[in-house]
């Protein structure tokens, strides 16, 4: 479970107040606003990548706060996955258990397990140029499960994605986040998307928080 | 323009009657002084001779037609000397060959080659120890002192570069430098700390630009990945800017061989101690040589282009991830 709690974030005359938030396991909530509204600013506080004024993060109950982000167990999967240009898919998805310093049959082991469940097993030896965009937004999945998170977080995974694609990573992320129980953070500025996929949504305005009644939305 | 005018000047006919080298090296001996005829004999250590026809007077000679004066051959070896391989036998300018051929087999000229390529490496390589952690802590992080830091790696760029030798050349005879000056100036470590200068400086711009260029995103979600900074900065970071680091190499090692004020000043250009190629082309040139001045220049090219033609071949090889 992902819990924010009275989260203020303040980065120049730029400020984001009162911020609450929770996310139970299996559930998928989706944060929208427009351009510039802050909506990454959130996300990369709760991954520790920027720093909080105030407010608290917790992860299945612990306040992960003050942790440096490699403790906080949040995976983070940014928009066109910033796949590592100079790793194949297999170093990809090996690197954050060897991060972990685990052995090699287990790295081996796990690369085959989620390649397989990816479907990008035919993949391991190309680098990110070769790949499509699909094929990142898989691989760039991958590799986060790969570190065995205990929260997801998808920074616009869809926007980049042709029409095709983007039902088929759609259902991709609502079955990753279903079958492995994890709660998950998409944010995103389209109304569209966020109808389509939340169990929960909620939109940034003016630095505050709201919710959208998705039931209303989804009758309109 | 300028290369291809170097060589044809280099290979031009020279004025008046060639000069003389020997290609074997050995005693000389001057036998129209012993009776004979007016020829040098060059005898080599495996005993094989070498004779060269000499003229001991002005003369008139018949040429297209027209007398002109063909002057006599000026000779510097003398009896019982031993000449090296190349060495000259007379002082008239050299043809194109004879003057590659003197100047490459002369030791001074190998000895301050070898000199010059391990000081540009070793000056090259420090400048990329520091370059690369310095280039990094600028483009990343924003500290105090961080624009003084800035404007004071431009200095070495912006400053003339004898005044480098200079300045060096003062520190080094002040305490503490001063107690290790007679391990430093005027000696090997010189010729390094006088190319590092100039060199550190091309370095860490190149490298500042180069992690620049790489966004914060790969090193931001390597973290959230379980990297500490550092592991990110040696997995991520490091790999994606070796393009930057074979430039910032190059740079700093053609940097370093063009290096002549500071080395002159703080070094010397003692032959077979602090000659570099720089050094030795002004010596070359001080000695009136301009053929031995223009082969050592081109020789300095040539290890120019075949140093930035190897970096360029091993930066495409990085840059499609054959070498990580």
């Amino acid at each position: 479970m992902l819990k924010i709690s009275d989260l203020c974030i303040e980065q120049g005359s730029f400020t984001l107040d009162s911020i609450n938030l929770e996310i139970v396991n299996g559930e998928y909530c989706v944060l929208m606003g427009a351009s510039g509204c802050g909506k990454t600013t959130i996300m990369e506080s709760v991954c520790g990548l920027r720093l909080i004024k105030s407010g608290k993060i917790e992860v299945d109950g612990i306040n992960v706060s003050d942790l440096v982000p490699a403790e906080r167990k949040i995976a983070y999967v940014p928009q066109d996955g910033a796949l590592f240009p100079t790793m194949n898919v297999g170093q990809q998805i090996a690197f954050p258990a060897l991060m972990q310093k685990k052995d090699s049959a287990t790295i081996n082991e796990l690369v085959k397990n989620l390649s397989e469940s990816l479907n990008i097993s035919h993949l391991l030896d190309r680098s990110p140029d070769f790949l499509s965009g699909g094929e990142k937004q898989r691989v760039a999945l991958a590799r986060a499960l790969a570190m065995d998170p205990k929260v997801l977080c998808f920074d616009e995974p869809l926007s980049a994605l042709d029409e095709e694609l983007h039902e088929e990573i759609c259902t991709l992320l609502k079955n990753t986040v279903k079958n492995r129980n994890l709660p998950c953070l998409h944010i995103t500025h389209s109304r569209k998307e966020a109808i389509s996929m939340a169990d929960k949504a909620y939109k940034l305005y003016n630095g505050k928080m709201e919710r959208i009644d998705l039931e209303s939305e989804r009758s309109v | 323009m300028l290369v291809v005018a170097s060589v044809v000047y280099l290979f031009k006919a020279p004025y008046g009657k060639a000069g003389i080298i020997s290609k074997k090296g050995g005693i000389v001996s001057l036998d129209w002084q012993k009776g004979g005829a007016n020829t040098i004999t060059v005898t080599a250590e495996d005993g094989s001779k070498e004779v060269f026809k000499v003229q001991l007077e002005d003369e008139l000679i018949s040429k297209d037609g027209k007398e002109v004066l063909q002057k006599k051959d000026s000779i510097i070896a003398e009896d019982g000397e031993k000449v090296r391989k190349g060495g000259r036998l007379t002082i008239n300018e050299l043809s194109g060959w004879d003057a590659v051929y003197s100047t490459m087999h002369s030791p001074e000229i190998q000895y301050s080659a070898l000199i010059s390529l391990i000081s540009c490496t070793v000056s090259a390589l420090l400048s990329l120890w520091i370059a690369i952690p310095a280039g990094y802590l600028l483009s990343r992080f924003e500290f105090k002192g961080k624009r003084f830091i800035d404007g004071i790696l431009d200095i070495p760029i912006v400053l003339p570069p004898l005044v480098v030798g200079i300045c060096l050349l003062a520190l080094f005879n002040l305490p503490p430098f001063s107690y290790f000056s007679k391990w430093v100036v005027f000696e090997v470590p010189a010729i390094i700390l006088a190319q590092f200068m100039v060199a550190c400086a091309f370095a860490v711009r190149t490298m500042r630009v180069a992690f620049d260029r790489i966004p914060t995103r790969f090193e931001n979600v390597a973290l959230t990945l379980g990297c500490n900074r550092s592991q990110a900065f040696y997995n991520v970071t490091l790999p994606q800017a070796r393009y930057g680091i074979i430039t910032a190499f190059t740079l700093a090692w053609a940097r370093s061989l063009g290096e002549f004020g500071p080395v002159l000043v703080f070094a010397g250009s003692t032959s077979f101690r602090t000659e570099v190629l720089p050094t030795s082309v002004f010596l070359e040139l001080q000695a009136g040589s301009l053929k031995g001045t223009l082969v050592i220049s081109l020789l300095m090219i040539f290890i120019a282009t075949i140093v930035l033609i190897l970096a360029r071949i091993f930066g495409m090889r990085s840059d499609k991830g054959e070498i990580c």
